[in-house]
């Protein structure tokens, strides 16, 4: 065999390689769903499962599995994808490993707008009459949470669009916005009544049983076109991470590409975060976690992502309602612990060649 | 392939870099860019594969003008490989290459894009670093991997913004001679804009000297590189003799 032969074979098994690790990532998410599906303050068997979904046998079965575990399951396999995804194009974009989608000020925007909606409009107190209609609509933190996450983001790609913000430029700009928001937050939270700072409080805990089965849609129909737009762009990630000029040389419409990433990015985290509240860590670890193991290559990148934040957001979610069981931990709160010390133990393990 | 630049003028927010630069560039045709720091070398280049976007004059590639062609046609003419390259994640050195072919992606052949970078990869010896992070390698093996990247773009014209910059004394030599053999080879032209005189001299036809954002001097390197010229444009007591039929540029000291 020649030199170039052996390059040939090696490359084509570091092809495989990730190949294989796609294939695995396919069956552990397909495990952690079913696990999922039979886990819980009440135990079922894959038996049970499997019967009850095909025909529907058992009556308390059936409810606990269609009304209860499977849209729980769903909205975290849904939420985690779009976090993870998100990250993951917004690190490639904005050319900074700490870009995510919290870092453009998104959590603290939707966290503005759900303390808006309880604390000024009174959302959540029965005895308010005065303004009747808005107290019996459920949606109504859900839609400030969005409205507000979507006026910082247009602010920021407003500035973009205008100024010619660096990449760079944008994600202190994020910072900014995040700040001010939470400033606004404050504010709020200062002047109002404990009461409602408890309930606002409890809003930013992220939380997946809070999804109905029309949230889940929703978030279905926003997540999966924003997740296959991001899969056709796969090579112009790649050709971005050369650099600006080099990007803008080889043919790509960098600011288009950006406007158009960040744009989609934001918007699938708002409507994440609008419906299930504040869940840290997985848009920025995820990706890392992937890049760690597969390399840059969006490529593989960009659905490894997707599959590894569902996988890890479902294992998450399954932990914070079986750990001290009957007791339901907010999922926020374990997709960090469960997240950093896998991700720091990537970050000091020997630097494999990838 | 021909270019023809006229009147072309670009400005920073409140300065005027470039102002009424007109040349031709024919095929098989290497023209040298000399010029202080900050005399718009790099802009000029810029400007012809509209990484930055020219106010005034043209820009024509066979007649037809860059400013309104779409940016994935003109990198199928022109490859540029910039001062620098910085990746920030890791990234290997053979899917730095691969990048090359992104002009004439068409959906699906993956294995004929392939096939081209490893022959490129052969042909510059690079293949044993196909798998090494382009991070972890040296500024000379970087410099040649980004050649290779523009060989596999197929345009018929290449742009370098001072490609031996911060190379050693072999890499320098090895790299210029890269350059010389694909324009020869390939019957394809390169612009490169480079501090080094002498090399500037030894591997171009033509050669145009800039001053505050104008052509100084335009033509054959003994028309360009002479004392005179160099000491109204760089300030410097140099002494020119010749060598082997290229001028031999022996800089004395500041005037």
């Amino acid at each position: 065999m020649t030199r170039t032969d052996i390059a040939v074979e090696k490359y084509k098994e570091y092809k495989y390689r990730k190949i294989f690790f796609g294939l695995f990532l396919i069956i552990l998410l397909t495990s952690t769903i079913i696990y999922s599906i039979c886990v819980g303050s009440m135990h079922l068997t894959i038996g049970e499962v499997v019967n009850t979904l095909v025909h529907a046998s058992n009556r308390t079965n059936e409810v606990i599995i269609w009304n209860i575990r499977l849209p729980r399951v769903f909205a975290a396999v849904i939420a985690g994808m779009s976090l993870a995804v998100a990250g993951c194009v917004m690190q490639c974009l904005l050319r900074n490993p700490l870009a995510s989608p919290f870092t453009m000020g998104i959590s603290q925007a939707a966290a503005f707008g759900a303390a808006f909606a309880i604390i000024i409009l009174g959302v959540g107190e029965i005895n308010m009459t005065d303004i009747p209609i808005i107290l019996n609509n459920p949606y109504i933190v859900t839609i400030f949470a969005f409205m507000s996450s979507l006026i910082g983001i247009f602010v920021i790609l407003l500035l973009a669009k205008f100024t010619r913000l660096s990449p760079q430029a944008m994600i202190l700009a994020g910072i900014a916005m995040g700040s001010l928001f939470s400033a606004g937050t404050m504010l709020l939270q200062y002047f109002a009544e404990d009461v409602k700072v408890a309930s606002v409080v409890f809003w930013t805990f992220g939380d997946i049983g809070r999804a109905g089965k029309k949230d889940i849609l929703i978030m279905s129909i926003v997540t999966i076109p924003a997740l296959i737009y991001f899969i056709s762009k796969r090579w112009d990630y790649n050709v971005l991470e050369s650099g600006e000029e080099s990007a803008k040389a080889l043919g790509v419409n960098t600011e288009r590409l950006r406007l158009f990433g960040v744009l989609i990015a934001a918007l699938i985290t708002s409507v994440s975060v609008a419906f299930l509240g504040i869940i840290g860590f997985i848009g920025l670890i995820a990706p890392h976690i992937m890049r760690r193991i597969i390399g840059g290559d969006h490529r593989f990148l960009v659905p490894m992502s997707a599959m590894f934040g569902s996988v890890l957001l479902l294992v998450s979610d399954t932990l914070s309602r079986t750990v001290i069981s009957p007791v339901m931990l907010p999922v926020g709160i374990l997709t960090s612990f469960m997240g950093v010390p896998l991700f720091i133990y990537l970050i000091i393990r020997k630097r494999r060649l990838y | 392939m021909k270019l023809k630049l006229r009147s072309v003028e670009f400005e920073y927010p409140s300065i005027s870099v470039l102002k009424n630069i007109s040349f031709e560039l024919n095929s098989q045709e290497t023209l040298a860019i000399v010029g202080k720091n900050g005399a718009g070398k790099s802009t000029l280049i810029k400007c012809i594969n509209r990484i930055l976007e020219y106010e005034k004059g043209k820009i024509l590639l066979d007649e037809q003008e860059v400013a309104k062609m779409k940016r994935k046609d003109i990198a199928k003419r022109i490859a540029y490989l910039p001062q620098k390259s910085s990746y920030t994640f890791p990234i290997v050195v053979f899917d730095v290459v691969l990048m090359g072919r992104y002009p004439h992606l068409s959906g699906g052949n993956n294995k004929e894009n392939e096939k081209r970078v490893w022959e490129i990869l052969k042909i510059l010896n690079l293949e044993s670093l196909a798998l090494r992070n382009f991070g972890e390698i040296s500024a000379g093996q970087q410099q040649k991997v980004l050649i290779a990247r523009a060989i596999v773009q197929e345009a018929d014209l290449l742009l370098f913004d001072e490609p031996t910059s911060n190379l050693d004394l072999r890499h320098q030599l090895e790299v210029m001679e890269i350059i010389k053999k694909i324009v020869r080879e390939k019957s394809i032209s390169a612009i490169v804009a480079i501090h080094d005189l002498n090399l500037a001299a030894r591997y171009s036809d033509n050669a145009i000297m800039l001053n505050n954002g104008v052509i100084f001097a335009l033509g054959t390197p003994f028309s360009v590189f002479t004392s005179e010229n160099i000491a109204e444009v760089y300030g410097v007591e140099a002494l020119v003799t010749e060598k082997e039929g290229i001028p031999n540029i022996i800089p004395q000291r500041p005037i």
